[in-house]
């Protein structure tokens, strides 16, 4: 194995579980996950030697797996069923709530794939609207509108089951 | 939403339990140097590109046919398909403090199949409608929208909105049938209790009522496009208003029917170059000209853009985000970017003639 190699393999053995929980966020399926991991990681090896040198590698994969998400999902996604209540039902991080937590997937399926990775990057990956933008390879206005209507979509289909009762935004 | 519970909601699902990593390493890095050649062979495209060898690509510039939109009276039939370049409603009246446009922050999104007016106010909460033409939606036990894989349960009969039947949904929303076959859906930011009453139901009921159709106003852009080649065709169009006209913040165009399998996207994004909030990218780029332009065309895996920072004082970015070789075409980002023509950075300059 030669050094790049070398250090490509270590560079994923030390981001593997990170990129398996980002991407099961975007796809809400540890299969799917993972079929997108492998496609991320065989175009990071494709682009290694640029990687390398980066200064910021887990931004650089970020970005190959948001993209590629949302590449394939453009292809596939009006043949998926994306309807709230087919999202499979995996186990719950002990201490959640099981049932917002279910709540939370099935919603998260249920939108676009851009405002799922939109609100994926903002509030798990804690990104600011330049730096989803630059990921997403968009424009500042164009996370903020996704992001809006991410949100909204969310509230729509979680509020009944959270119950709320007060002005949301 | 409160963002902070979403972000504890996302956080919560991340960690729920992976089964064991199918990842194959091995094979990722057999399949990577696979895609080491072919990049190879594209910097070659695209080293044929530059030269302008390919120009012969470039097919005829064919402008799609889009349905003309008119003011109806209130009921009247609304068409199959809304042209993107011209939004079909407008609200028109809001509950104090909401506001759409610039001061408002919003951007809405005008398509063939739906159109999508947002409207915000100071405490960030958010007020949707959506507007299909007709076809889209059928109301029974829920409201669905095949188009956009929606099913929203209907709750119970809400009053009739101008004499047509409307439904109050689960999902804090009431829709109305504006026009024959066509429906409008409100999504309203206060849910408890739902349905609304006392002052809270007149507001929903009101905004309903005062939702304006048939709306003619076109869509103004600071660039225009000298044709795009078939089968590429508007397909949405992401806009905002200035001074009370819609403007628009990025054009999407698509090489088959909007938002369907297959078909691919590649959307417009501009700035003023003076006063961007983005840049375009200085690594592992490739140096072009656009009509005398100096651009950049960054193919990062999963996108190709063609960026130029500054051109007639506007930013503009032409981008996909497919990589699934070879499509698209490596030659249709550039060939769309070559396609625009800049106006400028005043809005008072802009056009709504977007295709000549």
């Amino acid at each position: 194995m030669s050094g790049p190699q070398v250090d490509y393999v270590e560079y994923v053995a030390g981001r593997l579980a990170r990129l398996r929980r980002l991407a099961y966020l975007l796809c809400q399926d540890w299969h799917e996950a993972d079929d997108l991991v492998q496609a991320t990681l065989t175009r990071l090896y494709t682009y290694w030697p640029r990687a390398a040198r980066m200064d910021n590698i887990d931004a650089y994969v970020r970005t190959i797996l948001v993209r590629t998400f949302l590449g394939e999902r453009r292809s596939a996604w009006s043949r998926r069923v994306l309807l709230p209540g087919t999202a499979q039902a995996d186990g719950v991080a002990a201490g959640a709530d099981p049932d917002a937590v279910l709540d939370v997937r099935e919603a998260l399926a249920a939108i676009p794939p851009r405002q799922r990775a939109t609100l994926v990057l903002r509030f798990y990956c804690d990104l600011d609207v330049e730096q989803s933008a630059t990921v997403l390879g968009c424009s500042a206005g164009t996370v903020k509108s996704q992001t809006s209507k991410g949100l909204a979509a969310l509230r729509r289909m979680l509020e009944p089951a959270w119950g709320g009762g007060s002005d949301r935004g | 939403m409160d963002e902070a519970g979403l972000r504890t909601l996302l956080d919560r699902l991340a960690d729920t339990e992976p089964p064991p990593a199918r990842v194959d390493l091995d094979a990722a890095i057999a399949r990577g140097r696979r895609g080491r050649r072919w990049r190879r062979v594209r910097a070659g495209i695209w080293a044929l590109l530059a030269a302008g060898a390919v120009a012969a690509v470039v097919a005829a510039l064919v402008v799609p046919a889009q349905p003309s939109a008119q003011r109806p009276a209130y009921g009247a039939a609304a068409p199959a398909r809304f042209n993107p370049l011209v939004p079909y409603a407008e609200f028109g009246w809001l509950p104090p403090g909401f506001q759409v446009g610039v001061r408002g922050g919003t951007m809405s999104r005008s398509g063939p199949a739906q159109l999508i007016l947002d409207a915000f106010s100071g405490s960030n909460a958010i007020l949707q409608l959506f507007v299909y033409p007709t076809g889209i939606c059928h109301v029974g036990h829920a409201e669905v929208c095949s188009a956009y894989n929606t099913s929203q349960p209907v709750l119970s009969r809400a009053p009739d909105v101008h004499g047509h039947r409307a439904y109050w949904l689960r999902t804090a929303s009431l829709t109305w049938e504006y026009a024959p076959g066509a429906w409008s859906v409100l999504s309203w930011p206060q849910i408890s209790p739902w349905p609304p009453d006392g002052s809270e139901r007149a507001a929903v009921l009101r905004v309903a009522a005062g939702v304006r159709y048939g709306q003619t106003a076109p869509i103004r852009f600071p660039y225009w496009l000298s044709g795009l080649a078939t089968p590429w065709r508007v397909s949405n169009v992401d806009y905002t208003l200035l001074a009370g006209r819609p403007a628009v913040q990025t054009l999407e165009v698509s090489n088959g029917p909007a938002d369907t399998a297959g078909v691919d996207t590649i959307d417009v994004d501009f700035t003023p170059a003076a006063h961007s909030d983005w840049s375009c990218p200085t690594e592992g780029i490739q140096h072009v000209t656009v009509d005398g332009a100096a651009a950049v065309l960054d193919n990062l895996p999963g996108g190709e853009r063609v960026c130029i920072p500054d051109w007639r004082g506007l930013r503009l970015s032409v981008m996909t985000a497919f990589l699934e070789t070879p499509r698209p075409h490596p030659a249709d980002v550039l060939t769309i970017a070559r396609k625009l023509h800049p106006i400028g950075p005043d809005p008072a300059h802009w056009t709504a003639d977007l295709q000549r």
